[in-house]
């Protein structure tokens, strides 16, 4: 059979964006902790990319789109410090179900290093990547999975 | 990578695919977001002519979808693909009958007097279409296609499975479950070592190749259709 060479799926901005967004409702769930809340959230940051699609200039879009997405995730998670929570409410039985004890040490890390330690480990950003998805220097980055790792190894009780 | 790293990474996509799904697959590309007076212009050109591009690298591989005619026309009709991109754009699904009558309207007004359309072989009365404009013999094809929402799955689908490394009856599965979540469940899904179309784009064609090379499937960019109309879709693998 001839190999058609066709118009690639993916290349074009708009396209990327889409491919991109169910990855990012996944990643904003482990961020905000919040399925829900991480599909308004990817929704409003898909928004906000195509309203604001002039300002960018190239690069990748998916990492534009987690840009994009984790600062409004950020804001959201600051906010929802501010409130008094009316009642404790139960875990998700989807990650309950999954991987309960790594759902529970992730909670215990900061919201940007939870972040970052997603995108490295399910991306495979690179420290720079992800510096610049998150708007911080690559040191900080390079210091905040450290320490995340350390952090989830003494809460996962692993000696390795 | 570190033993723990490689726990942390197997748990955590583990994690990662224990999360559901979300109730749509992505947001519509709604006119009102993207045609702000910014976007005008090459974007937006670049935008229509990926949108009829994308769904027609559909049916590329059907032998039967041109008849042998440039799908993408040397003369372009840049009036007439625009108007017809924003009807499909407009539908998440644009059926046969609906579409000839759309574009029929579309003619007159835009100066293509004498112009015709044109279904290709294996045109169900109740599938989406895809359009491509033949300059050379007047006509508008009107092609087998997807809706909107599963093009937005497809290429949901691609990302991960270039994202992951799914074996064959894993990549079955896992195409069958993304496209019933958005309703498509009458569709084949066949396997091969041969890919039925490969990106333009040599970089990313590479990525495919080297995915394939690494024994992970991918979706190898295309659609068959039989004399009946139904549908295949082929996952590129060894």
């Amino acid at each position: 059979m001839e190999i058609a060479r066709t118009v690639p799926v993916g290349l074009d901005f708009e396209a990327e964006l889409v491919a991109s967004y169910p990855l990012l409702v996944r990643r904003l769930t482990l961020v905000l902790r919040d399925a829900d809340g991480a599909q308004d959230m990817a929704q409003a940051a898909f928004a906000r990319a195509l309203e604001q699609r002039d300002r960018f200039h190239g690069g990748n879009p998916r990492g534009w789109l987690y840009t994009i997405g984790l600062r409004l995730a950020f804001n959201e998670l600051r906010r929802r410090r501010r409130l008094v929570p009316l009642s404790g409410e139960g875990e998700p039985e989807w990650a309950m179900a999954s991987q309960p004890d790594l759902w529970l040490a992730l909670a215990q890390l900061e919201p940007q290093q939870r972040a970052a330690l997603i995108l490295n480990t399910l991306d495979g950003y690179t420290h720079a990547e992800i510096a610049s998805i998150l708007g911080v220097r690559t040191g900080t980055v390079s210091s905040w999975l450290s320490r995340s790792k350390d952090r989830l190894r003494a809460l996962l009780g692993d000696e390795s | 990578m570190t033993t723990f790293d490689e726990r942390l990474s197997v748990q955590l996509s583990s994690l990662d695919a224990a999360i559901p799904p979300p109730s749509i697959a992505a947001p519509r590309l709604r006119p009102d977001v993207v045609a702000t007076p910014s976007l005008r212009g090459r974007s937006k050109a670049r935008r229509r002519l990926v949108l009829l591009a994308a769904a027609a690298a559909l049916v590329i591989g059907t032998g039967v979808a041109t008849g042998g005619r440039l799908m993408f026309p040397v003369q372009p009709e840049p009036a007439l693909e625009a108007a017809i991109a924003q009807l499909l754009d407009a539908e998440d699904c644009l059926q046969p009958a609906e579409a000839e009558v759309k574009i029929r309207a579309l003619f007159e007004p835009l100066g293509y007097e004498g112009w015709d359309i044109e279904r290709t072989a294996p045109v169900r009365d109740d599938v989406c279409v895809a359009a491509a404009v033949d300059s050379e013999h007047h006509a508008v094809l009107l092609m087998p296609g997807v809706s909107r929402t599963s093009m937005a799955m497809f290429e949901a689908l691609q990302a991960e499975l270039l994202a992951r490394c799914l074996g064959k009856d894993a990549a079955i599965e896992f195409v069958r479950s993304g496209l019933a979540s958005v309703g498509v469940d009458d569709v084949a899904i066949s396997t091969g070592d041969r890919p039925l179309s490969i990106p333009g784009d040599e970089a990313e064609a590479a990525r495919w190749q080297q995915h394939v090379a690494n024994g992970c499937y991918v979706l190898s960019g295309g659609a068959t259709w039989d004399e009946a109309g139904n549908r295949t879709i082929h996952l590129w693998g060894n």
